[in-house]
């Protein structure tokens, strides 16, 4: 946590940065990033996962969203869960806001919740992106 | 031009234009080295390791407060060399007058032909008539042999009937005196 | 400042369909000679887009500017900067990288550039034909962040851009006779008797 606040002195954290801070917070994740639908990384908040890693990660998810969308039919997707042997799951919120596409996903240590703080978050991006 | 009534600037760009080494960023650095630094930008230069201009010069002078407005003039150069024309014509984007700067050598007459009738088609594409658009010709390297007159080389690039000057931008020779009749030319032209 | 100038083309979807139903399409190169005014109103909300980005981003500098290299607002500063000269550059920036474009046949309607620095990078961005937009900000903060916002801000400045550009340029009555004799004068005091020591 001290190297977060030290991080927030130096640099200024931009709201959207705040917002994940706050939402990892909340829900106990270990990581989380929000990016564009083309995979550009729009904040990222990390403890464990470096930047290719987290990459990685929305490539996935973007590729998973579509192809559920265009070869299974199913309306937009509004979510998508992975859940590993260790029981980490690897979650992906797919929000629009203002015709923009985003993709918000954290990665949830075992046996924790997430629907309620990513909701928050999904609220608190779409404040932030209107203010 | 542009004016920002906020700020009360009056904001107006002049174009050095011709062929290659005829002297157009000789005559910025003439008009840096004998301005108040208080009243104008750093000079600055994109150029090749050789000093030629590759894409534009760039200086800008602020003037004090006349009569409520503050002018300020962005004065820029462009590449002569001929492969460089898609530049020039980037560079004239929101010109408000354009100084012609002709390498007066005899043996010159033809390249200076050329980048004048560049010139006087961009001005034609950006909806101005050549004849009512500010323009200065300055005969630059009067100082070498073989060097035509100002009015006989005026005659040839058939650009009668507007401001010309005689220069030696090495020397600093007719430089201020184009750069005032230019500024004059623009501002008559509001 | 150590920059590298990665000259990344970030291909993306249109601009936004409203915005380009607002400005009337004209040839390029016809804008090229337009002149225009920026009454005090539309300056204040230009400043309050620029200021919004500028928090959203963490930036340390927004310029807007016209293709010609005119600044027109900006907020933000830096040390050691001169913001008359870095429009002038950017424009430049755009302007060459729009042709290179247009030369392989890639026109595209909304242009970006950007370069990644050590410290500090700079983003590029069109607004409309006649202007751009840059964003210089901390190494730190995402490119995916700055490019989302300043789309946002590409929104909302393309209306006013296209208010106050259809205004023709009137001087006013300052700019007569009086104007051009004083401005002789102050001509003479800017350039004679000046010598670099």
């Amino acid at each position: 946590m001290s190297d977060n606040q030290h991080e927030v002195a130096l640099f200024g954290l931009t709201p959207l940065e705040e917002v994940l801070h706050k939402m990892n917070d909340q829900g106990h994740f270990e990581a989380s990033i929000l990016a564009s639908n083309d995979g550009l990384p729009i904040a990222a908040v990390s403890s464990s996962y470096d930047s290719d890693t987290t990459a990685a990660m929305v490539a996935l998810l973007q590729t998973v969203s579509k192809q559920a969308r265009v070869e299974l039919g199913m309306a937009e997707v509004d979510e998508v869960s992975i859940l590993d042997r260790d029981r980490i799951r690897l979650v992906c919120r797919y929000l629009v806001i203002d015709g923009e596409e985003l993709i918000l996903a954290v990665m949830v240590p075992p046996n924790r919740c997430y629907r309620r703080a990513t909701n928050w978050a999904a609220l608190q991006i779409k404040a932030a992106y209107e203010r | 031009m542009f004016i920002n009534w906020k700020l009360r600037e009056l904001n107006l760009k002049i174009v050095y234009y011709g062929p290659a080494l005829s002297g157009k960023t000789t005559n910025l650095q003439y008009i840096h080295a004998h301005t108040n630094p208080q009243m104008r930008s750093d000079l600055v230069s994109l150029k090749t390791r050789e000093d030629r201009t590759i894409f534009f010069d760039f200086l800008r002078l602020e003037l004090g407060e006349i009569k409520g407005l503050k002018p300020r003039f962005s004065l820029y150069s462009v590449p002569g060399q001929v492969y460089y024309a898609a530049s020039r014509r980037l560079v004239l984007r929101g010109a408000d007058g354009v100084v012609f700067v002709a390498d007066s050598q005899r043996d010159r007459l033809a390249h200076n032909r050329q980048n004048l009738a560049g010139l006087e088609r961009h001005l034609r594409q950006m909806g101005h008539r050549p004849g009512d658009f500010p323009f200065v010709l300055q005969c630059n390297k009067q100082d070498l042999p073989d060097v035509l007159h100002p009015a006989v080389l005026k005659a040839y690039l058939g650009r009668n009937g507007i401001p010309c000057f005689g220069s030696v931008a090495t020397q600093g020779v007719g430089i201020l005196e184009t750069l005032r009749t230019i500024i004059n030319q623009v501002v008559r032209e509001l | 400042m150590a920059v590298q100038s990665n000259l990344r083309d970030m291909s993306l979807s249109s601009v936004p369909r409203t915005a380009s139903s607002i400005l009337p399409t004209r040839k390029e190169d016809a804008r090229m000679a337009i002149s225009f005014l920026l009454p005090p109103e539309v300056a204040d909300r230009i400043e309050s887009i620029l200021a919004q980005l500028r928090y959203k981003t963490q930036a340390s500098c927004i310029l807007l500017a016209d293709i010609g290299g005119q600044l027109i607002g900006e907020q933000g500063t830096m040390d050691h900067f001169d913001t008359a000269i870095f429009s002038a550059l950017t424009a430049g920036n755009m302007a060459a990288t729009a042709e290179i474009a247009r030369q392989v046949g890639e026109e595209t309607h909304f242009k970006q550039v950007f370069h990644e620095g050590e410290r500090q990078s700079v983003y590029l961005c069109s607004v409309g034909d006649s202007f751009l937009l840059v964003v210089v900000f901390s190494t730190r903060v995402q490119i995916g962040l700055v490019r989302l916002f300043a789309r946002q801000a590409v929104k909302q400045l393309l209306p006013l851009a296209g208010e106050f550009e259809a205004l023709q340029a009137q001087p006013g009555e300052a700019i007569d006779v009086d104007f051009g004799e004083a401005l002789g004068i102050e001509m003479e005091s800017v350039l004679s008797g000046w010598a670099a020591p």
